[in-house]
This record gives C-alpha cells, structure tokens and sequence, in this order.
C-alpha cells in the first residue's frame, strides 16, 4: 500500500496516534510542551475532547471515561501530573476498562518551566508502565501500542516525552482510525471502589499485573538492540537515543528501550554480559541507571554525563571520545534576551501600579510571572500553579503589620487558586488578591477555559462568573477595574489594602495577542519629550530608548495607551494627531 | 548528503514560519527531515532559535550540534551572535544588521554590542558570510513583517540544496493569498541583496 508520510511534531503525532488508535476522550489541562497535544485532537469531531480546570480532573475525566468502556487520554506538562497525582496513584490499583494512557511532557533544561521534575520516576512510583518515545514516529505508534499494554495488563500506562519530542517534527507514516466499540461496562465495586476492604486486594492483583507486565518488557519490541560497533556499549532510552547515536554513530552498539519500568532485566543481563564495558546514557536523573545497579549488574552513569539541563550530542562526544566542539567561546557576555510582557499586555500598568503601594506582591505561573524581571521587578514570589494566595496567606499571618497583595490570572484562579481563596476568607486572613483577568490561558498560546465561554471546539457556553465566585466564597470587599485605565486600578489597589479585610480586585483587558488581531492605532512621541524616562519604566519593548530621547516602535505599538498615563509632559499622542 | 540549518532570531520575526517553509519543502523533495525550536516564550519576545536538518539518510539529533551547522539565518545581530558556535568552519551566515534592542538595553543595565564588535567576534572565528538590511528592505517594500521573506530568499541565494522556486512555492503554500504578491517581491529582493554581494 502507498504510504503517506508528514512532517509532525511530537505532540501532533501523539493526537494523530490517539486518533488512529480509536481514542473516544482526551482532557487536559494547557502546559508547555504539552499544550498542543489537545489543540490537535480537538479537530478530531470522533474524540470527545476538553480542556479541564486542571490535571487532577483531567485525568479523573479520562479516567470515567475509561471505566464507562472508552479509550482515553490525558495530558499534562511534568509539574500537571503532581497535581493529577491523587487520583492516579488509585487508578494503578483499580486497572482500566478502556485503555488509558497519560502524557507526561517534560522540559529538561526548564525552557518554560519552573522545576525539572523527570516524571519517569512517578511511573515508578505510581506503579504503571512506562514508555519513552524518542521520535515523533514512535510518539505516534507507542499510542496504539501503550493502549494495547493499558488493556492487556489492566493497568495506566504514561507515554513520557520531553521538550524535544514533543517540540521537535519528524516524518510520520500516517494511518487511518481504528474504530472501536466501547467495551462492556459492568458495575464492579471490587475493582472500582477503593476502600480499604478492596484496596488491600487490588494491591496484591497490581504486583501480579506489574509482574506479568515485566516479563512482557523483554519481549517488547521498542526494547531491542541496535548496531553492532565495537567501542562503546550503550544503554539509553527517549531523546538520549538520538543523541548517543549522533555523537557514537556506527561505533558503538545500542541497547535502546522504550519500555522503561518495568525494566526488561533479561534484556539488559544479556546486554551487559556481552559487554566488558556499558555505559548508561540518559537525560535528566539516573533512573535507569539505579534500577539496573540495583540488578547488581555494573553500568558507567552519572558519575560521567550529567543530570542537570538538556543532554547533547557535543556532551557525549567530549565525555566519551574527548572530543571538544572547537569554536573558541564567546569573548564577552553577551546581553540575554528574556522573554517581556508584550506590548500592549494588560499586566504591565497593573504591576506598575502595584509598585506605589509598598506592599509584600506573591504571583502565580503565567505570563505575570515576567512582571519579576526588571525594570517591574514586582513580584517576589512564584511557586506553582495557586501558590500566590496561599503564600501570601501564610506571609499576612506571620507579619500583619505588612500589606500583602497576591496576583494571579484567570486560568490559574480557576485551575488552583479558588480553594486559596476560600482559606484566606475562613481563616480570616487580611491580604488583597489581584485577579489579572485577560479571559484566556495567555501563556500557552490562547487556550480557552471555564470563564471564556468557549469549549475547546469553540462551542458557546456558560461561563464561570468570577465575581460571583469570589462573593460565594465569603469576600465581601470586590472591585472590577479596567487594567489599562491606570487611576482606577490604582483606586482600587488602595482601597482594598485599606478596608482591612480579604479584597479582591479584578483588573479586567483581554491578552495583547488577541487584541492586537484589532488593529488599534498606534503611539508617538512628540517634541514634547523631556527624556525623562519615565515610560521606560513599564518596560514596553515597543518604547526604544534612542540617544537623548525616546521612541515608539510603530510595528510593536498596540496602542494600549498605558504609556500615555505615565508621561507627564504629555509627549505620546495618537499617530498622526 | 546532509545540511543543516540554523535560524536565530527574537520572538514575533517570522523565524518559524521561515524553518516550516524549507522543512515542508525538503520533505516534498525526498529527503529524511527533523526540526526543532526553542520557543517556549518565544512570542513573548524572546530569543528564539530554530533548527532545520535534511539528509538522505536517518537524522538522529532534531538539534544541530554545535560547529556543524552548514547555514546560519541570523535575523537579527545579537541573536546571530548568541548562537555563531554552531556554524561549521566552513559554513556560511547571512546576517539582517537590524538590532531590535533588549528591555534591559533600552533600560541600560546591559550594553548592547556595537556593530562593530559584533563583527570583529565573527570574524575572529575565521567565518565568511553575508551583512544585509532586511529589515530596512521590508520596510522599503511596505512591511517590516516581510523581513522574514526577505531573508528566506538570501538563504536561496546561498544554499543550492531546495530549488529557490519550490521554497517560494511552499511559503506562499502556507500563508493567506492576500500576501503572495508582497512575499513573492520580498522573497526576490532577498535573492537580489545577496547576488549583489557575489
């Protein structure tokens, strides 16, 4: 038969292998670089698909699914599992009804992260299978072939990627669906029902399917030796295959696994017994590594390659052939680029703002944790998805004599920070929560959630009323303000660190990105400019500091107006006016 | 037969759009293809790099490793700069000499290098390419975005491997036809900036 090959990312072919595999529900919540798993399901009208609050009820939403007889996914980046780790833990006793698998996308290196958690250890932990893709091909395939394991063995399996698989396109052959029926589904309290009575069975009936599961490892065919060089003997796994294999090439021979835990032993005895000499090449912690010296079985490791950051081809070459790249580092330090608010973001006046006020300012995972960098530098803490309320809860109590101000968007209000919330009003706490309200998921790319009306699929729906769900919560003092009009944030700001209660103000302006699609007239600045500098202060890349004056960028101006407020001389005026 | 290709730019210059192009080309054209970026906040204007690798065999790493690059697409100075390691000894650059200054710049807690000394780091790599203004020549033609068209057709000038016409082709392929006419004289003037210099 003619194939048909495209060029996919890891993530695209996660969705087209879940769409080929007969997959009926996927739920996830945005994350980088996982985002786009979902976005590409989404045009699957055969896939039920949403975007759920967050991961522990994404993977819960799935997880039905699978009991009522469907196959279903779930996909999260590395930190959303910890979040989604409660009810997966007890979905490894109960077992599935339909295959399930969760998507754990990692990101050695943090390109877009705040930790570098390597999630197969929660495999491990969670006692499920493991598979490790280490192309958009396998990413496809290892769908089709993890659903099949889920089934066979009665267990959750995790398809692990990191940013480079995930992020990274290759040539995928592309197949057409499979459609399968739902399985029976019967009620079934000993396997679905997790009290003690239950759990202690399920327990031992999991070491039994672990135990069949392992002997199965060796036999997988993911699992299986490659090449045939004389010099080096390599045990990898994932995107640390490609990488050996760049920088070795056709000296060395390879054991590659792609089934990960549990680990194929008699696979790797064999491996190492026919090797004098075996290295362990993975990226991130030792995790095959320790598993394989717990066999009692002598591997070169970490004692070599490194567990911090991205692994590279350059890497293994200097460690194994003591080779060097060559090119002479850079003379200087050269200035970095992080990533800034865009122009136009309706965070900047607000953190603008916040910085008059003298108070202690938490923050939360979103675009608004730029607003750390200079010149805002207004954030002084940011932890994980909610963290801002409750940190500043804990900061309010230990040190009332200080105002206390925490600051998180929508999406991640609703994601983690409403039971914060809730804490804060019980436990009375004194402290102002600033919801920067841009009515979307901005960071990730514009993913839509409870409170924009939209489904994933773009169908209208109700949308969660943010004011009203901060008063059902208890708050009493709640003011709505438009995040551009610098005077009423600023009002408002005030008098919610005054009134000597839990406040909360919402600072309402859609993302930048989308508004931008509108064609606002852009600013100038006029010969009225002092060269004062004091728009510079917003940090607007769009504001050019030129020698003895200021200049906007007309390509990057949105016109959002923010920088009109803070000139006192009145030298930024409409283009043209 | 391999090449590959390094595009490093600022978030919002058209970088990825310009990696698709000659990746989709390349596949079209029958060869084994990878391509990675890193652009985790890439549209919140920060640095971003793009990895394109064509061979007529199995590609393993989607990342260029570093001194193998055959082509460096620098959209912008500093950007260029930041990741001139990866080019080949033999491989060649094509530079947009259009700074787009960084926040800390602007504010001055860093130096952002002078032209200059920009030059003077490449050159003391021993490596050989081409300075243009393409931003300047998108501005000429009606739109700065076009600045990654313009690039994209210097890099045909240089680069034999893809038919220029077939990657013209899969641009357009890829972007709403109200723009074609634009991109098809953005894309020339490119290939004129850079047969000007030969």
């Amino acid at each position: 038969m003619f194939s048909i090959k495209r060029l996919l990312s890891g993530n695209e072919a996660i969705a087209r292998g879940a769409y080929e595999a007969g997959v009926r529900a996927a739920c996830a919540y945005p994350g980088t670089p996982s985002t786009e798993i979902l976005e590409n399901m989404a045009q699957y009208d055969e896939i039920y698909c949403e975007w759920a609050p967050n991961e522990k009820v994404a993977v819960e939403v799935a997880q039905g699914a699978s009991i009522a007889g469907a196959r279903a996914i779930a996909a999260m980046k590395h930190v959303g599992v910890n979040v989604a780790a409660d009810p997966m833990f007890s979905f490894a006793y109960t077992g599935v009804n339909g295959g399930f698998i969760l998507v754990s996308a990692d990101d050695p290196g943090m390109h877009s992260s705040q930790n570098e958690q390597d999630n197969r250890y929660y495999a491990k932990f969670m006692k499920i299978a493991l598979l490790e893709p280490s192309d958009s091909q396998e990413a496809k395939d290892f769908v089709a072939a993890g659903l099949e394991i889920s089934e066979t063995f009665d267990m959750p399996v995790m398809l692990r990627t990191t940013t480079r698989i995930s992020h990274s396109k290759g040539l995928v052959e592309m197949g057409e669906r499979c459609e399968l029926p739902l399985k029976n589904y019967e009620k079934n309290v000993a396997k679905y029902v997790v009290i003690p009575a239950n759990a202690r069975k399920l327990r031992l009936s999991l070491e039994e399917r672990l135990g069949r599961l392992a002997e199965y490892a060796n036999t997988f065919p993911g699992n299986r030796v490659e090449g045939n060089g004389a010099e080096f003997a390599v045990i990898t796994s994932g995107i640390a295959y490609q990488y050996a294999r760049e920088a070795l090439g056709d000296r060395a021979t390879y054991l590659k696994l792609s089934l990960t835990f549990p680990l194929p032993d008699t696979l790797i005895r064999e491996f190492i017994a026919a090797h004098p000499v075996v290295y362990v090449i993975e990226e991130g912690e030792p995790f095959l590594e320790e598993q394989i010296k717990a066999l009692g079985l002598k591997v070169i490791g970490k004692e070599l390659f490194p567990r911090i950051g991205e692994l590279s081809a350059a890497i293994i070459r200097q460690k194994l052939l003591g080779e060097n790249a060559g090119n002479p580092a850079l003379a200087s330090d050269i200035p970095v680029r992080p990533p800034v608010l865009c122009p136009g973001c309706p965070h900047r006046g607000v953190f603008y703002i916040i910085n008059k006020l003298g108070a202690i300012v938490t923050s939360d995972i979103g675009c608004y944790s730029l607003g750390v960098l200079p010149p805002l530098s207004a954030v002084e803490t940011c932890v994980c998805m909610g963290a801002s309320i409750g940190n500043a809860m804990g900061i309010a109590k230990m040190r009332p004599d200080k105002k206390v101000v925490a600051t998180i968007g929508d999406s991640t209000f609703l994601h983690s920070g409403v039971t914060g919330l809730m804490d804060v009003v019980y436990n009375k706490g004194i402290l102002t929560l600033v919801i920067l309200d841009n009515s979307i998921t901005g960071m990730t790319g514009h993913q839509h959630h409870p409170g924009t009306g939209f489904t994933i699929k773009g169908e209208p729906v109700r949308q969660v009323n943010l004011e009203a769900l901060v008063r059902a919560c208890g708050v009493e003092k709640v003011w709505i303000v438009n995040a551009m009009d610098l005077d009423e944030v600023e009002k408002a700001l005030r008098a919610a660190l005054n009134c000597g209660e839990p406040a909360v103000v919402i600072t309402r302006q859609p993302c930048a990105l989308i508004e931008k699609e509108k064609h606002r007239t852009g600013y100038i600045v006029n010969e009225q400019c002092k060269y004062c500098k004091m728009c510079l202060k917003l940090g607007c890349p769009a504001l050019e500091n030129k020698p003895g004056k200021v200049s906007i960028n007309e390509a990057l101006c949105n016109g959002c107006g923010v920088c009109v407020q803070v000139c006192k001389f009145s030298a930024i005026g409409k283009a043209g006016i | 037969m391999k090449f590959d290709l390094v595009i490093a730019g600022v978030g919002g210059q058209g970088n990825i759009v310009a990696s698709q192009a000659i990746a989709q080309c390349a596949m079209d054209a029958g060869f084994t293809v990878v391509n990675t970026e890193t652009k985790g906040a890439a549209q919140r204007g920060g640095s971003v790099l793009s990895h394109v690798r064509l061979a007529d065999r199995e590609i393993y790493s989607p990342v260029v490793p570093h001194g193998q690059a055959d082509v460096l697409l620098g959209f912008e100075p500093l950007e260029a700069l930041r990741y001139i390691n990866i080019l080949s000894k033999g491989g060649k650059y094509i530079i947009n000499m259009a700074p787009v200054p960084t926040i800390l710049a602007n504010m001055g807690i860093d130096t952002y290098p002078s032209e200059q000394e920009i030059l003077s780091e490449v050159a003391a790599r021993g490596l050989t390419g081409y300075r243009i203004n393409a931003t300047q020549a998108a501005k000429e033609l009606g739109n700065v975005l076009l600045t990654n068209v313009i690039m994209l057709g210097a890099f045909t000038a240089i680069a034999d491997i893809l038919p220029a016409e077939a990657i013209l082709h899969k641009l357009l392929s890829m972007v709403d036809p109200k723009f074609h006419e634009a991109d098809i004289r953005a894309f020339r003037r490119g290939r004129e900036m850079i047969a000007a210099q030969l």
